[in-house]
């Protein structure tokens, strides 16, 4: 039975790998030159930025884009810094209060919407930088009429231990997912790190969903559920901060995994519907594949650790001090032809996949490999932390547990 | 337009290929398996082969058949452990379970029975301090896998207890009419010196105390 899990397992990851490898080598012409770029307010959402916020803004005020055509709002979400005297020094710059303070970023957003009176806007949380072309390279995706946002390649920008150097792993490995995405037309995640929108279809659409935990994703299904585009432009960089401890990133995770199960159901009408096209047919079939592997990932887990845990428990309470003389390690040869094809052939398959992806990702970004203790845990303990996140994801999902953004 | 068919086709047969391709790699190790466990047979019956006609060497010319076997037994007892090790892990990561294991396992349990009607005569006949013990168990059975644990810590612990492990549920004519001579019921079931049957679970104290060790 564990047998034929794992294989369930490792066919189901080699599949749609190979799936998303056919995709890289598709070639999808894009029409990318822009003669008069469009109005644009830059939304800056902030709560106790203090530290970050001026960065964030000259980085902006350094865009290459024609000034008079850009407009920056930071929205002041409560702080109890000096996050609003801070942003105020910047004579460009427009500084509101939100009159809904603590409530949530969404509402922070919607309420810059209120002045946001240009063709697009951009989001861009306040711990984030962005790079002198990024904006320009954003707008340029807005020549399909129905592309209706566009987002960014996001790096790392606090690299400093443990646990920034393995969210870069994952910020490289989610790039190159997401511009496999919107190769197909699928992609449906605009992440606060610089995303842009088209203004009158968000507002036509009752902008972002104040009672969402991630009102960045909610918001790209909400635009694929009325069948408008979503699109990246690799080229076009952020850098942002991530979490720096174990509990920062616990609860960005535990957030991010409880949006995502919330809203593929509050989209599940998308779920094989013809009329949503490859994200109906096979973006959320494929999401749903993830959640179910995710399950059945951590029912196998946590069985072998329980039946390794009463194995060496019995072990112990028969043999006592004895259990000692039970310690003994195999020849190379034992090692070899002792090898176990039904759980070594699908564990060694799933991790050459990751691998493999990781390797492309990386070439994809130029980015270089960095071979320190980070990557070791990125595939040793870090699978397992995320398989935790996912579960307490999944549980506070559904006792419908405290929402926190 | 993108043919997303055609996409998931050439992905499902080429998941297809690889995962056949892992099936061979896994019959083929399977085969190694047999192989070196087939080595192993032949060396251990060569071995007590050579032992045998050492024996009738000597018996022959006159001289002591105890002085002989007093450093062969442990060797062939310590080769005999090696192959029911092997056997038993190779069979349990074997990809299909085929026929060629039940016939090493014939041949395997044959090889215990000669060699442990061998060890019974030499412990009579020598005198020698040697320890004998047949363990029958129920393969995947919790209760056999316990006493296993025991058994294997108290042979690690003493070099004169030899173990004859054997498959009740096996069916071979010759375990048959030994497990018919013990009146061996259940399992996990030992059988200490030709002497004592314990039917159950037999605790480390209680061998300890029956073996004498302390």
């Amino acid at each position: 039975m564990r047998e034929a899990i794992l294989w369930i397992l490792s066919f189901i990851s080699l599949l749609v790998s190979l799936f998303w490898l056919q995709i890289i080598y598709l070639k999808k012409k894009e029409k990318r030159i822009i003669k008069n770029y469009p109005s644009i307010s830059i939304l800056i959402p902030a709560y106790n930025e203090e530290k970050n916020i001026a960065k964030t803004i000259r980085s902006v005020l350094n865009l290459d884009y024609p000034k008079e055509k850009m407009k920056i709002i930071v929205i002041n979400d409560g702080s109890s810094d000096n996050t609003k005297a801070v942003a105020s020094k910047f004579k460009d710059v427009f500084v509101i209060d939100n009159k809904h303070k603590g409530i949530g970023k969404a509402s922070a957003l919607n309420q810059g919407l209120k002045f946001a009176n240009t063709e697009l806007f951009a989001v861009l949380d306040a711990d984030s930088e962005v790079s002198r072309d990024s904006l320009k390279k954003l707008v340029q995706m807005f020549n399909d009429k129905k592309t209706a946002a566009a987002i960014s390649r996001i790096k790392v920008k606090n690299l400093k231990n443990i646990f920034t150097y393995i969210q870069r792993i994952e910020y490289i490995l989610a790039t190159f997912i997401r511009n496999l995405m919107s190769k197909i037309d699928t992609l449906h995640i605009t992440p606060g790190v610089l995303s842009v929108y088209r203004t009158n279809v968000i507002k036509k659409l009752k902008n972002f969903d104040e009672e969402n935990i991630t009102e960045d994703l909610e918001i790209a299904m909400r635009l694929r559920y009325y069948n408008y585009n979503v699109k990246m432009n690799d080229g076009a960089v952020t850098y942002t901060n991530v979490p720096s401890s174990f509990k920062g990133l616990w609860g960005q995770r535990i957030r991010w995994f409880r949006g995502f199960i919330q809203n593929n159901l509050k989209y599940k009408k998308m779920f094989m519907s013809k009329r949503h096209g490859v994200m109906g047919k096979l973006q959320l079939p494929l999401n749903a594949i993830t959640f179910f592997t995710i399950l059945l990932t951590f029912f196998l887990l946590i069985y072998e650790l329980i039946r390794s845990l009463y194995q060496n428990i019995t072990k112990l309470s028969l043999l006592k001090s004895d259990i000692y003389y039970l310690i003994e390690f195999p020849s190379l040869k034992e090692l070899v032809l002792g090898i176990d094809i039904k759980y070594i052939f699908p564990l060694t398959i799933s991790f050459i996949i990751s691998l493999f992806l990781l390797h492309l990702a990386h070439k994809s970004s130029k980015e270089k490999w960095i071979f320190n203790p980070a990557l070791l845990i990125y595939f040793t303990v870090y699978p397992l932390l995320r398989l935790a996140h996912w579960i307490t994801a999944m549980y506070k999902e559904t006792i419908k547990g405290k929402r926190k953004w | 337009m993108v043919n997303y068919k055609k996409i998931l086709l050439v992905s499902f047969s080429i998941t297809i290929l690889v995962f056949l391709g892992g099936l061979l790699l896994g019959l083929s190790l399977d085969d190694t398996k047999v192989s070196d466990l087939i080595n192993n047979l032949n060396q251990n019956e060569l071995n007590r082969e050579s032992y045998l006609v050492e024996q009738e060497f000597i018996q022959t010319v006159g001289g002591s058949l105890c002085d002989l076997s007093s450093p062969r037994i442990q060797g062939l007892s310590n080769e005999l452990a090696n192959l029911g090790q092997l056997l038993t892990s190779y069979e349990k990561a074997s990809l299909l379970k085929n026929s060629e294991y039940t016939y090493l396992k014939t041949k395997y349990f044959l090889l215990e029975i000669r060699t442990f009607a061998l060890f019974t005569n030499l412990k009579k006949e020598c005198n020698y301090d040697l320890n004998t013990m047949l363990y029958f168990y129920d393969q995947g059975e919790q209760e056999s896998l316990n006493q296993g644990y025991i058994i294997d810590s108290l042979v690690e612990s003493h070099d004169n207890l030899h173990i004859f492990s054997f498959d009740r549920n096996f069916n071979e004519p010759t375990l048959g009419a030994l497990k018919l001579h013990y009146n061996v019921t259940k399992s996990p079931a030992v059988i200490i010196n030709n002497e004592i049957k314990k039917e159950g679970l037999t605790s480390l104290n209680e061998l300890k105390e029956i073996l004498n060790y302390e």
